[in-house]
């Protein structure tokens, strides 16, 4: 009975500590929103997750880059990997008209100088199109692609500046190195790049092409339902590093010695801390997919007890690596780094950051973390209908990692 | 004040090793209800190390305390409640506001509701900071963050408190109000309190009794006025170009003198200098004879019309004040701080 009371006294310190934090909250519930909302936004208007057939018509257009940054190049290489498209590079926009109005090709794209730069000061940016009227509806679709493709580096230029608003924002963050602060917002934005190239190799994403076939477009899934549980469970494991950091940041500055001299068993000292990050990643996880219903219609399936099981033992798995990475390393410093890299790391295994094809050696791999399992449960309660029993392999899975990180955590750990 | 008479701390033998490394060597010593007892020694001496062990902060290597009639070998967990402790360093959440600090810290003793408030709002009263107490603890000055890390370790209202250099770093003002504090609370709630420093005014001025603890030893307790008269009525440097027997027994005959003998000891270094150990210091080329006086006014009056009838040339005089830095020198041959 007082050992639950220790508890729980510890668990509200610890939150208390945690919600003045503001650049924690921010990489913790803020970021995985925006990238969510964002990603899940990107895939909606670029094309349509599911079994779509690709298209079989060819487009012939033109390409005139006038712009050496990496966006334009981005825009290039995207093109380039739509199949509907077939693309011949001129050097001048001369050239370019002559050969469309001669019906050589539907319509040549430009891409002005300075385009690169203007992404990055976050100005408005423009592609010129040159299009054969005479072609309407197969010019009206290179249109289209067109400004999904633009779109998409205009979102990408929105991402880095949304990352460092909030990250300018949480304040606490101005307090890390600049390298630091660069590194994750690099790691991030790369996270976000892969997911782009992932988008457009992967064969299940299509260009919508219902016009111009006249098939009935397939069942859109909401790809929400992927895009929202890979952050969650992604975002999730930042919390690795900071649980470690506080633990040790508190025997640097000498508060864990009063806990030590105080008459509370040091089961409740351990325990407090991991409820009280276990609620972190609950709220986590709460914020994440209800926004995501609410403002994108994310599907939220069948069983809100499967979600809760399931969100409750990943957030016991993050807290008990958390403990681990604090009994095995020894300043707060090497926590904060070492957590982040843990995080992106076992996200990219896990397939919450680039989704693996099924049965392919990598899917394999993804069972060896946590957030395999998690996110084969989460796809299968949110987007199958699954219920509470169907994701019990899951859940035990997920808990069963939490059990060997805890045990390891208390054979390595030092009270004093 | 309760009656001294009564053990509040039995420090038996005890010892702290870290590897190879003897850090706290069996020592032993007891504290009496209502007694504010010092531990005075210079950085490394052992001080924070001998107060972890006494409050299960650290596991001790060997030997034991009894606190309260319970031995913390055995019933640490009895022994918690009894103590309380200050660290040396700020031991707060510095983002949290210091009501919200020590509200945990009384939580964790086991205090909640309305028991918990007055007993918070009690301590706030005692280090002056009530005004103050919903600010972040970060905002505070040296001196305020000093004094609520002394709150923190009352709110549970402990008999034995271990104050562990509460006062470094902290300016005059402060200091004195600490000062107030410590003795009020011995005073007018009879709590024992465990008092360390490296400043031998402020242990002279609060404790009845102390230990000298150097190199993991105690080498010398007991009340302040017994320690001082261990330099006797004085001790007075004297530095001659050369000194035999013959010469020693004469100045040990002149009325006054106790003790008369050749230091081995070198110069003290200079007061900037580093650690006295590691620092090279050039011997004095002279020979140094320390005179332990019984009077020194009497001593060195005789001592100089000794030398000058003598025609000995005096090349070096240094009078020892009575007080604990000079104990310490006198003990061990260095000085309390560099
Ligand atoms: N965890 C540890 N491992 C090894 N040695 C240690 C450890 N903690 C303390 N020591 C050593 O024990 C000795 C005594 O340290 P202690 O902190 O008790 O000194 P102190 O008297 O409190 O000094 P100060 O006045 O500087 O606070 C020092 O030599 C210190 O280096
Ligand atoms: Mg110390």
């Amino acid at each position: 009975m007082d050992t639950i009371r220790y508890t729980l006294a510890v668990a509200g310190k610890e939150l208390q500590v945690m919600f003045k934090d503001r650049g924690a909250l921010a990489v913790l519930f803020l970021l995985p929103l925006l990238l969510a909302s964002l990603l899940g936004t990107m895939f909606q208007s670029f094309g349509v997750m599911g079994d779509g057939e690709a298209t079989a018509v060819s487009l012939d257009i033109f390409l005139i880059n006038e712009d050496d940054g990496p966006y334009a190049a981005q825009i290039v290489t995207a093109l380039e990997t739509i199949d509907a498209l077939n693309i011949e590079r001129l050097d001048s926009v001369t050239e370019a008209d002559e050969r469309i109005a001669d019906a050589q090709a539907l319509a040549a794209v430009i891409i002005p100088a300075g385009f690169s730069q203007r992404v990055d000061a976050y100005e408005p940016v423009q592609l010129q199109v040159i299009v054969d009227p005479a072609q309407e509806i197969a010019a009206s679709i290179v249109s289209g692609i067109l400004r999904q493709v633009a779109g998409e580096v205009e979102v990408v230029g929105e991402i880095s500046y949304g990352i460092r608003a909030v990250l300018a924002e949480s304040g606490a963050l101005a307090s890390a190195p600049p390298e630091m602060q660069r590194a994750i917002e690099a790691q991030t934005l790369g996270v976000i790049m892969t997911q782009l190239q992932e988008m457009r190799q992967n064969p299940v994403i299509t260009v919508r092409s219902e016009e111009l076939a006249g098939a009935v477009a397939t069942e859109p899934v909401n790809p929400f339902g992927y895009v929202v549980p890979n952050f969650a469970v992604m975002f999730s494991f930042f919390l690795v590093g900071v649980i470690s950091a506080t633990l040790l940041r508190e025997k640097e500055e000498g508060s864990f010695r009063r806990l030590l001299a105080a008459p509370l068993p040091p089961a409740a000292i351990i325990a407090g801390k991991m409820l009280a990050y276990m609620l972190i990643v609950v709220l986590q996880v709460g914020v994440l997919f209800g926004v995501a219903g609410a403002a994108f219609d994310m599907p939220l399936g069948q069983s809100p007890s499967g979600l809760l099981l399931l969100t409750l033992a990943l957030a016991l798995a993050a807290s008990a690596l958390g403990m681990l990475l604090a009994a095995v390393v020894k300043t707060s410093g090497q926590a904060d780094s070492l957590g982040t890299i843990i995080a992106f790391v076992l996200a990219g295994l896990g397939g919450a950051i680039v989704a693996f094809p099924a049965g392919s050696f990598m899917d394999k791999v993804t069972l060896f973390t946590p957030h395999g399992h998690a996110l084969r449960g989460f796809y299968g309660l949110l987007n199958d209908g699954l219920g509470v029993v169907d994701v019990l392999p899951q859940v035990g899975a997920v808990a069963g990692f939490a059990a060997v990180f805890f045990l390891a955590a208390m054979w390595r750990f030092k009270f004093e | 004040m309760k009656k001294m008479n009564e053990m509040i701390l039995e420090v038996k033998d005890l010892r702290k090793q870290y590897g190879s490394r003897e850090v706290v060597k069996g020592i032993n010593f007891s504290v009496m209800a209502g007694e504010i007892f010092g531990l005075l020694g210079p950085n490394g001496a052992g001080k924070t190390q001998t107060i972890s062990m006494l409050t299960g902060v650290v596991e001790p290597s060997g030997g034991t305390a009894v606190i309260g009639g319970y031995d913390i070998r055995k019933r640490m967990n009895q022994v918690k409640k009894i103590n309380g402790l200050v660290p040396q360093d700020l031991a707060l959440y510095p983002t949290l506001s210091a009501r919200t600090n020590l509200n945990f810290f009384g939580r964790i003793y086991g205090l909640r509701g309305k028991a918990l408030k007055e007993r918070v709002e009690d301590v706030l009263r005692v280090v002056a900071l009530t005004d103050r107490a919903d600010d972040p603890v970060e905002n505070y000055s040296g001196g305020m963050k000093r004094r609520i890390n002394i709150a923190a370790g009352l709110v549970h209202h402990p008999r034995l408190l271990f104050l562990d250099e509460p006062t470094v770093g902290v300016d005059p003002q402060s200091r004195n109000h600490i000062f107030e504090s410590v003795m009020r609370l011995n005073r007018e709630r009879g709590m024992s309190i465990v008092y360390t420093s490296h400043y031998m005014e402020e242990v002279e001025l609060l404790c009845h009794r102390v230990a000298i603890i150097d190199n993991g030893e105690i080498i010398a307790l007991d009340t302040v006025k017994n320690l001082i008269a261990m330099l006797g009525g004085g001790v007075i440097h004297v530095g001659l170009n050369q000194v035999d027997e013959a010469l020693l027994a004469r100045i040990r005959a002149l009325p006054g003198v106790a003790q008369a003998s050749l230091t081995t000891r070198p110069a003290p270094p200079p007061a900037n200098g580093g650690e006295a150990a590691d620092t090279l210091t050039i011997a004095p080329t002279h020979p140094l004879v320390k005179v332990e006086a019984r009077h020194s006014q009497t001593a060195l009056i005789n001592l100089i019309s000794f030398l000058n009838e003598q025609e000995i040339p005096l090349v070096s005089l240094e009078i020892l004040e009575p007080n604990l830095e000079n104990v310490f020198l006198h003990l061990t041959g260095k000085k309390l701080r560099e």
